[in-house]
């Protein structure tokens, strides 16, 4: 933890840190970025995870995947806009209870959908036709997925209650 | 015995190749009522139908990106326009609260839920609803960027009647919205009033639902068998502007924030 804290103290004295906190647009821009990616990711990565759970069984589990790379994109955006405030403003994060939490939740997230996909579970329920049902298995690494990015989304909102950052 | 016979009758009447067509046809359809062609002769057929589908996917999927692309460069446009434009408005508007607030909006400030909101310490108050109002965002946009996506012709395997059910979780979502958004409103009142950004925000929700129904209206229609007319090129621009105003309302909701 100390040299975290030594880490955050270096990023915030760098000119990239300077650049992100002294033009006010970077950080608005960021931060709707940042809820953009979150549709995209949760409203994407949601569907599949209802598909699963039989909440929407109309159509075909694959046609479904399809919409997960747009998930990835959301991801992505959110990745980028995320490593700019951090290096906006470390200090706000590094301490902060909610931003472990997120990030704890975050690599949850990440084995669940690495284990979704090494288990072979999702190659399994690839072939799904509408109205088919998923097996209990896959009902489970959907639920999961849901519970940790609602946690994502808690503890993100959280930050500035939890802990000091805005 | 039936095709040669067809086949000379015709042909000493007249030598027309028409006949001569006639009696082939003839014949192809009494072998096919009497012989299933083989499984594999079907197979060789679908997959042929499905590579050219396949090929047809990949020019929309290519179609979709750069409408991703698009919205996105519309998107950081939107941000600056809106922080020089409304930004300004807002600040001039800010020092001005106290001559702007009537009697209804210091009510609705000084009700119990209202301070409950303001002044509760824990996750009941404040920033749970805040949490809820942010859930609801994602709900009520990601299933909304779901059909849009697919009116722009990503995952096209899913038929659109089927995304009729998406439309319910996007309904969820804007009804939490609606009223953790009235709370959030009700705790805040006299200053989210004076904000223009506020007005320019729920103007840009309500053309969203709008847009959204007017959709799923449409989606109905066709799946009850009533055909309209170029329907699937006014999806497509509905879906258009369905993402150019959620990413307006995003814009704009987040700078509600900022200038107050």
């Amino acid at each position: 933890m100390e040299s975290m804290h030594a880490f955050a103290i270096w990023l915030k004295s760098t000119d990239l840190s300077w650049l992100v906190t002294h033009h006010g647009w970077v950080w608005a821009t960021c931060e709707a970025l940042h809820f953009i990616g979150m549709s995209l990711l949760f409203g994407c990565i949601g569907a599949l995870d209802v598909r699963m759970l039989g909440w929407w069984k109309s159509p075909p589990v694959a046609g479904v995947n399809a919409l997960v790379r747009w998930g990835v994109l959301g991801f992505l955006i959110n990745l980028v806009t995320g490593a700019v405030f951090f290096i906006g403003e470390p200090l706000q994060y590094v301490d902060n209870p909610a931003f472990r939490f997120k990030m704890l939740f975050l690599i949850l997230a990440g084995w669940n959908v690495l284990l979704f996909y090494v288990s072979g579970v999702a190659d399994r329920i690839e072939s799904l036709e509408p109205h088919d049902d998923t097996p209990i298995s896959a009902k489970v690494f959907a639920g999961t997925s849901l519970f940790l990015w609602i946690g994502v989304i808690f503890f993100g909102r959280m930050l500035p209650f939890l802990g000091n950052s805005f | 015995m039936g095709v040669r016979s067809s086949f000379q009758s015709q042909s000493r009447e007249s030598e027309s190749d028409e006949a001569i067509e006639r009696a082939i046809d003839e014949t192809i359809r009494r072998y096919f009522m009497r012989h299933e062609p083989a499984p594999r002769v079907y197979a060789r057929a679908i997959s042929a139908a499905q590579q050219r589908s396949a090929a047809a996917r990949d020019g929309s999927a290519m179609r979709s990106w750069i409408v991703a692309v698009a919205s996105a460069t519309a998107a950081l446009l939107l941000v600056n326009i809106t922080i020089h434009f409304f930004g300004v408005v807002a600040a001039r508007a800010a020092s001005d609260i106290d001559g702007r607030t009537g009697p209804f909006l210091l009510w609705l400030s000084s009700t119990g839920l209202a301070r409950w909101i303001s002044e509760s310490e824990t996750v009941f108050g404040y920033s749970g609803v805040l949490f809820l109002h942010t859930l609801g965002l994602a709900m009520a946009v990601g299933a909304s960027v779901v059909v849009d996506l697919r009116m722009l012709g990503a995952a096209s395997r899913i038929s659109i009647a089927a995304l009729l059910p998406v439309f319910r979780f996007m309904w969820i979502g804007f009804i939490v919205n609606a009223l953790s958004g009235a709370m959030l409103f009700a705790a805040d009142a006299p200053r989210k009033a004076a904000n223009p950004l506020f007005e320019f925000k729920l103007v840009l929700i309500a053309v969203g639902i709008a847009l959204m129904a007017t959709m799923e209206r449409s989606l109905l229609k066709s799946q009850s068998g009533v055909a309209l007319a170029g329907s699937e090129r006014r999806l497509t621009r509905l879906a258009i502007a369905s993402l150019l105003i959620w990413t307006a309302a995003i814009v704009a909701g987040r700078l509600v924030a900022y200038t107050f």
